[in-house]
């Protein structure tokens, strides 16, 4: 086969090229490194203060008049907020409110009257999200799960003085404790 | 030479998800007072009786049968009440020469009378004294503090006609 001169000019031009790219393969050798960093980081948290209420005081006549009936005073309604501060990296948090051990006795919803002088018969303390009167009930053991991108974070709550059944209210202490537990995301 | 192929595998430490922060404690609570009934007034009419029906002996000191007058002290719309102690007026309601009968504030009043108040009854009641204090236990809904007024004669001359009548204050704290 015969090659005109101007195919085979074009044809060396490309052989050259190619001994041009490969010369410097062969002339200096380049390490390469992969790098693979693999963990795990974890959730940031929030701070968050223990909470002290001192609830109105309420009259045994707030509550219901008769001994099988339950039921809230609303003089003794008192809301305030649940307060996650200073959170860094965190996505939102689950919350839990003490234990079923801290339900009053014959009454899961509300926690128990754990005055430990004078307390005051067949009564114990509800819990509602955001307010005494619409909120869902946070019983005892509950857990709240809430989602925020946000350095400060409020859980309305309103807690509120609540007759037990078994007889009726009448004067003396009341008040409970339980240990919020937080898990963060 | 061939490439020298270097590969780090840096692993950190692998952590849950989730991370439990600190717990906080929650206390509340407060204080929960008595209960409350209602009260209202007590406004009585006694019996008219004629002057004779007193002691004749300006020394003496007693009651008049003829205007025993039973009522009582309703208490009603009781809740988280389980008593009451109540406070019969003061010392100053008292008829100053007789402690134990409440004194006729009548502008024309009967000399020498004042009223008997009595717990109970009239006749085996207890007698309370202005300023005295009694205390009932219930806790119903509704009580009556059953009482009984009667005309009183006290020393010091003889009742003759004119009006009688007292007024007093009762303070009532509930337990």
């Amino acid at each position: 086969m015969t090659m005109t001169p101007s195919r085979a000019a074009l044809a060396c031009t490309a052989l050259l090229a190619l001994a041009a790219t490969a010369a410097p393969a062969a002339a200096q050798q380049r390490a390469t490194a992969n790098f693979a960093l693999t963990g795990q980081i974890e959730a940031g948290t929030c701070a968050i203060g223990a909470v002290n209420r001192t609830m109105p005081t309420a009259s045994a006549s707030d509550f219901p008049n008769a001994a099988a009936t339950v039921g809230g005073a609303v003089p003794s309604y008192d809301t305030f907020n649940l307060a996650l501060t200073g959170c860094s990296g965190v996505t939102g948090a689950t919350i839990t409110f003490g234990a079923t051990a801290d339900a009053a006795t014959g009454q899961t919803d509300a926690f128990k009257n754990k005055a430990a002088s004078n307390a005051a018969p067949n009564t114990g303390v509800l819990l509602k999200e955001t307010n005494c009167t619409t909120g869902a009930t946070v019983t005892p053991g509950k857990t709240l799960t809430r989602t925020f991108a946000t350095a400060t974070h409020n859980v309305p709550l309103c807690a509120q003085y609540y007759k037990l059944a078994g007889g009726l209210v009448s004067k003396g202490a009341i008040s409970t404790t339980f240990t919020l537990t937080v898990t963060f995301r | 030479m061939r490439p020298t192929l270097l590969l780090f595998a840096l692993a950190l430490p692998v952590a849950a998800g989730a991370q439990t922060g600190p717990t906080a404690s929650v206390a509340m609570g407060g204080q929960i007072e008595a209960g409350t009934c209602a009260a209202s007034s007590v406004a009585r009419t006694m019996p008219e009786v004629a002057a004779n029906v007193f002691s004749q002996n300006a020394s003496g000191t007693a009651g008049v049968p003829s205007s025993y007058t039973a009522f009582a002290l309703a208490l009603t719309r009781c809740a988280g009440v389980v008593g009451a102690s109540f406070a019969m007026g003061t010392a100053a309601d008292a008829e100053p020469t007789h402690t134990n009968a409440f004194r006729n504030k009548a502008v024309d009043a009967a000399p020498f009378t004042s009223i008997w108040l009595k717990a109970g009854t009239c006749a085996s009641g207890t007698t309370i004294t202005p300023g005295g204090t009694i205390s009932r236990d219930f806790n119903t809904p509704e009580y009556d503090l059953a009482l009984c007024a009667q005309y009183h004669k006290h020393r010091g001359g003889l009742v003759t006609q004119g009006a009688i009548s007292t007024d007093f204050t009762v303070t009532i704290t509930y337990r």
